[in-house]
């Protein structure tokens, strides 16, 4: 009696054991950032993108997931030629994003195969886009958001090709864009020359400048003294002029003419014979001979 | 008869003493269920900090987000918690990098980069940005910190690209910084992955290697100094101009002052004269001889005095020496003078 009970126990135990692993089995719970396919003898039967619960056959089906994430890949530095025959190392970035995992997992299958293909073809489609622009159309003075419409031109082309390996490119970006190596220390040398240029301007400029002002204060200087000089000139003149009058208007008549010149003859008598050793010799008709000889 | 000899005795079979095996399953179970219960309790609560929102997914779909506090949950993994922290700046540096101690690293293949007028400079930048979409970060994307950075390095040489090599090292910076922020914000909001960014920042330019950085130094110096050459022509100005000026208005007012006093000597002269031709007018004659008179008198002690006594026919000079006649007083002796041959 009791071994039935046993037996009926260990079978119902075992029973329930089995239902619960089916049970698990039958339930695969999807991600917000998954694909999952469901897989029967090796085939792809359905996929979901839709998160949360979901059932299948138990055991016979099996899960595989694939990333419904945004995915970066940065690919390595490469250089490139513009349509002017300049070289220039470019650095870009792609977002890819699978769009149908059935369609990659055929053609692709890995991330790492995925990548190569995105390596190879963005850099063709970049290294064409490249070759028809010139070098001014990458390095210029323009608005930098037009750049990013040459980015998107890149990324359309190369999103036309991933449709066929189940993904969507949504963006390519170049995001170092460099002189190559042995360029440049040639820019770094006209920079030098460059600045050394504008510094020499600058010193031409200042030194000019400083002698114009010099010039013209010099010139200033000396129109003001000869100004001055005229004008000193015409002063003591007029001052002559205003002398000689006054002596003309009061010697007007001959009288007066006869007696200035009598005492201009004595003050010249008397300047000229003061000193020492003056000598005088009269003659001996004289007035003052007359007078000192008592006649 | 005979036997084979052995004989065998079973014990009898005895049943178990009753109740104990009874009294072992039921303990077993309870415990079992006790430990069971204790799993659930520690996985169905949770807590979030005030820096961060929780995201609750229910057998990997999104249901719920929380924010700061205690919350439950649904117990082994049917329920999963997220934490995401929402409320916290983040930061990415650019061209260089601050280590523990606070010292700064340079990253030069970051923060080299070409300018509009083919010129080349290294510009570190300093990022600040925080999740805005805790789902979003999550699940839209496997790095976002990855995308924002790669980003933020291309929009950064779109627009250094497009500047000048002097607006990037001096006054173009706040022009730069916000060229970038607009670009990477509206760029973000189509990338949709739960970032968004606060601010960027140019932490450093300079040019790119030492030479060029003296040839940047020697353009302000060169500047400098042209500045002092015409300031000190402007003050050699200042100077010399007041200068000229004063000897100037000096010269001609020397030349009035000398004008005036030559008519003064003129005025002094006149009048003296006027004042003794009225006295000679008075009386010519007398006036002549005694100013006459008076000037000899003025000369004479001083003087030696010779009368020539020849006459007109004499072939010789006499010459009379006299003595002064106001000194001496005598009359000298009229003597021979000397024969000039």
């Amino acid at each position: 009696m009791s071994t039935k009970k046993v037996i009926i126990g260990v079978v119902a135990a075992v029973l329930v054991l089995a239902a619960l692993v089916a049970g698990m089995s039958a339930m695969f719970t999807v991600r917000e950032d998954q694909y999952a396919c469901t897989v029967r003898f090796s085939q792809i039967i359905d996929t979901t993108d839709q998160a949360g619960l979901h059932w299948k056959v138990p055991f016979l089906d099996s899960v595989r997931y694939f990333s419904k994430a945004v995915q970066l890949y940065d690919i390595p530095p490469s250089e490139v030629t513009t349509l002017d025959k300049q070289n220039m190392t470019v650095d870009c970035y792609v977002l890819w994003q699978i769009s149908d995992p059935l369609r990659f997992y055929q053609t692709l299958g890995t991330t790492a195969v995925a990548e190569q293909r995105l390596d190879a073809q963005t850099y063709t489609a970049m290294k064409n886009l490249m070759s028809t622009l010139a070098q001014a159309d990458i390095i210029n003075m323009e608005d930098g958001a037009k750049r990013n419409e040459i980015y998107d031109r890149i990324a359309t082309t190369v999103n036309e090709q991933a449709q066929t390996y189940g993904i969507n490119v949504l963006d390519v970006k170049i995001k170092q864009f460099d002189l190559p190596e042995s360029n440049l220390n040639a820019v770094y040398s006209r920079m030098i020359s460059e600045r050394n240029q504008m510094a020499e301007k600058y010193t031409a400029d200042g030194n000019y400048e400083a002698s114009l002002i010099r010039n013209s204060v010099d010139k200033q200087v000396n129109i003001l003294i000869s100004n001055a000089e005229a004008e000193a000139a015409k002063l003591e003149a007029e001052g002559e002029a205003e002398y000689m009058r006054l002596l003309a208007e009061a010697y007007d008549t001959q009288d007066k003419k006869d007696f200035y010149e009598f005492t201009l003859a004595l003050d010249a008598l008397k300047s000229s014979l003061t000193g020492d050793q003056k000598t005088v010799i009269l003659d001996r008709d004289s007035a003052l001979a007359k007078l000192l000889m008592g006649e | 008869m005979e036997e084979s000899g052995f004989y065998s005795w079973k014990p009898p079979k005895k049943d178990p003493p009753a109740g104990s095996r009874k009294w072992i399953l039921p303990v077993v179970i309870l415990g079992v269920v006790a430990l069971v219960a204790a799993l659930a309790l520690s996985s169905s609560f949770y807590t979030v900090d005030d820096k961060q929102q929780a995201v609750i997914t229910t057998f990997g779909q999104v249901t719920n987000i929380t924010d700061a506090g205690v919350h439950f949950k649904l117990p082994f993994g049917i329920q999963q918690v997220h934490k995401v922290d929402v409320n916290v700046y983040q930061t990415i540096e650019l061209g260089y990098r601050t280590d523990a101690s606070g010292d700064y690293q340079v990253e030069a293949s970051e923060s080299t980069m070409i300018t509009g007028d083919y010129n080349i400079v290294n510009v570190d930048f300093f990022v600040e940005y925080k999740v805005s979409d805790p789902v979003q970060y999550l699940f839209s994307s496997n790095d976002p910190e990855l995308i924002l950075r790669n980003l933020i390095q291309s929009q950064i040489r779109n627009v250094v690209g497009s500047t000048s090599v002097d607006a990037v090292l001096t006054d173009g910076k706040e022009s730069i910084q916000m060229q970038v922020r607009d670009l990477v914000s509206q760029l973000l909001e189509e990338y949709d992955i739960g970032l968004t960014l606060v601010d960027v920042k140019i932490q450093d330019s300079e040019p790119p290697t030492q030479e060029v950085i003296e040839a940047f130094k020697a353009v302000e110096t060169a500047k400098q100094q042209a500045e002092t050459v015409v300031n000190d022509a402007k003050a050699y100005q200042n100077a010399k101009l007041p200068d000229a000026q004063a000897q100037a208005d000096e010269r001609i007012q020397n030349a009035e002052y000398l004008k005036q006093r030559r008519i003064n000597e003129a005025v002094e002269q006149v009048a003296m004269f006027q004042a003794m031709y009225e006295e000679y007018a008075r009386n010519p004659e007398i006036t002549r001889q005694r100013m006459y008179y008076e000037a000899i008198s003025q000369i004479l002690p001083g003087v030696r005095v010779y009368i020539d006594t020849s006459g007109e026919n004499s072939d010789v000079q006499k010459l009379l020496p006299l003595e002064s006649l106001v000194q001496t007083g005598a009359a000298g002796s009229p003597a021979e003078g000397s024969d000039q041959g």
